[in-house]
């Protein structure tokens, strides 16, 4: 169990997390938000690299900077693509187990035992430098669950890998929740996490914005009114067909005549009508693009108030 | 606890044999050592008593007030800062190791690579200057000037290494700093006399390696050399063991304070 109560980091006059409470129970939760929505300063405050400016956030029922005990519990993964590039993987995940506390027989035995299960067995003696990316994530993994960890905290671990690569991954992520583990996953990929769990945390502007069953979240990211943009040679000919979609609920018009931004409620119905709409008026479209196809307008959008 | 410590310990000495710096400093003590042997073996006969000035002043600049300083602010500087550059620090600082004994672990293991490079670089310049027939008839106790030397290199070498790794921990720009200190004010500050020179640790690390200066004849070298004001060795060492412990010891307590996963994009504002 994950306990954080008004928590807040500041970066001098910059704040990466403000005021949050949350509690991550059990299974896989993962932590979505847009890039510097703060997911990693959450991350790092969970696995005790930085100290709240203000607030408490607990392990187990402890705090966890400085806490060998509740660090003793703990897998990380980060996010940034660093290692010590001179060490075979073997070496590395040996020394990390070690630094865990297993015994030295003991830690190069689990390390070759994780390596083999995350797909590494046949590159244990081989330098990390010259390990593709997905590698270097499956060895990053590994050093995060050698000393058989009751909580797995991984950032961004889809980040750079291959289709073949992020599927087993996500197989290894979910494995390891179906294995009792607590996983706490961060993404800015919706999709990427949609696939592993319905239990995320929705964070932006260092503000946890909405947590809970990922189909309630999708409810209210569905009452959102998404902002299509077309440029047609008649813009205001269009417009005024458009407007009178009942899903549609605003149409702006560029003084050049040419651009329209259109705002629905109902993107699918929008774009299943769109082509005859545009054939029976004898309208013609040369671009078109939905403007905000990304999470971080979905969370300025709950961040107003819009989502409820 | 002592397994994760020696695990460490040995991560950072891979590090450092991996690394270019220890390269540099293993080039620069051969070059030392090299002139040692060149010297002597080229340089005109002075007479017998300058042959002991000429190898108590080398020893002297070239192993206590350069390398001594220059080997630790290599070495010492880095150990928590290129592992924060090169973001790998994360792995030791989210295990169950403490972070005072994560830097000590790093401080040992760096420590013991300079000690074998100063007391290497220091054997060597010897055998080279002694070894192509000694200067005859000069009676000298060679051995018991090394064996000063190798005892002031030790604990001098202690002392900065624990100095540039507080100031490692404490500036960005930490290289620059222990230039300025070692090379400058260690050196400008041992030329001043009286009490003010007994701020610099090189007057101590002095004291130690010219306390058995020893004789040529009926010359007696610390005459020769203007030696008026060194400390006794026993207090000299203990200064230095305390300056060391000290310096270490706020190292650890800061490592155990500060946070090292620093600041790096757009969070939010």
């Amino acid at each position: 169990m994950i306990e954080a109560e008004h928590l807040s980091k500041w970066y001098g006059q910059v704040i990466g997390l403000n005021d949050v409470s949350v509690t991550v129970g059990g299974g896989l939760t993962a932590l979505l938000g847009p890039n510097g929505a703060g997911k990693t300063t959450f991350l790092r405050l969970m696995t005790g690299q930085l100290k709240p400016s203000q607030g408490s956030i607990r392990l187990f029922g402890e705090p966890v900077w400085n806490n060998r005990r509740v660090l003793a519990r703990i897998g990380f993964c980060p996010e940034e693509d660093a290692f010590y590039g001179h060490l075979t993987a073997l070496q590395f995940v040996t020394t990390l187990a070690r630094i865990s506390g297993l015994p030295r027989g003991e830690a190069a035995h689990r390390a070759a035992e994780t390596l083999e299960t995350v797909g590494m067995g046949g590159a244990l003696h081989r330098k990390i430098r010259g390990f593709s990316k997905g590698m270097r994530q499956r060895t990053k993994f590994a050093q995060a669950i050698v000393h058989d960890p009751d909580v797995v905290v991984l950032d961004e671990p889809l980040t750079g890998t291959d289709p073949v690569g992020r599927r087993d991954l996500r197989d290894l992520i979910g494995g390891l929740a179906d294995a009792g583990k607590q996983v706490v996953i961060s993404s800015h990929v919706l999709y990427e996490v949609e696939a592993l769990t319905e239990t995320i945390v929705l964070i932006h502007r260092g503000r946890i914005v909405a947590s809970g069953n990922l189909h309630e979240i999708r409810d209210l990211m569905d009452t959102y009114p998404h902002r299509i943009r077309i440029r047609s040679a008649d813009g205001r000919g269009l417009a005024s067909v458009l407007v009178e979609r009942p899903h549609v609920v605003g149409v702006e018009v560029a003084s050049s005549g040419e651009t329209l931004t259109v705002q629905t409620q109902d993107p699918g119905a929008f774009f299943a009508e769109l082509p005859g709409l545009v054939l029976d008026n004898g309208a013609e479209v040369r671009e078109m693009y939905s403007e905000d196809d990304n999470l971080d307008a979905v969370f300025r959008y709950l961040v107003s108030g819009g989502g409820g | 606890m002592i397994g994760a410590f020696l695990a460490v310990a040995g991560l950072e000495v891979r590090q450092v044999l991996h690394g270019k710096k220890v390269l540099a400093a293993a080039l620069l003590v051969a070059g030392a050592a090299c002139l040692g042997y060149l010297v002597r073996r080229f340089a005109r006969d002075p007479g017998p008593e300058t042959w002991p000035l000429l190898y108590l002043f080398m020893m002297t600049f070239l192993f206590l007030h350069t390398l001594a300083i220059l080997i630790p602010l290599l070495l010492s500087t880095s150990l928590i800062r290129e592992e924060t550059d090169e973001g790998t620090l994360v792995y030791l600082f989210t295990r169950p190791l403490q972070r005072s004994l994560v830097l000590l672990a790093k401080f040992v293991a760096s420590l013991l690579i300079s000690l074998l490079l100063i007391v290497a670089g220091m054997s060597l310049f010897h055998l080279g200057f002694t070894l192509p027939g000694r200067p005859e008839g000069v009676a000298y106790d060679w051995a018991g000037a090394l064996g000063g030397f190798l005892r002031a290199g030790v604990l001098g070498v202690l002392a900065y290494s624990a100095v540039f790794t507080f100031v490692g921990l404490v500036s960005k720009r930490a290289l620059i700093f222990g230039i300025a200190y070692g090379f400058l004010s260690e050196f400008l500050l041992t030329l001043v006399p009286a009490v003010i020179r007994k701020a610099t640790l090189m007057h101590y690390i002095r004291s130690i390696a010219l306390s058995r200066t020893g004789t040529v004849g009926d010359q007696d070298m610390d005459r020769v050399l203007g030696l008026a004001d060194l400390t006794g060795p026993t207090l000299s060492a203990s200064t230095l063991l305390g300056a060391a412990a000290c310096f270490l010891l706020l190292s650890m307590v800061l490592v155990s304070v500060r946070e090292f996963a620093e600041y790096r994009g757009a969070e939010a504002s």
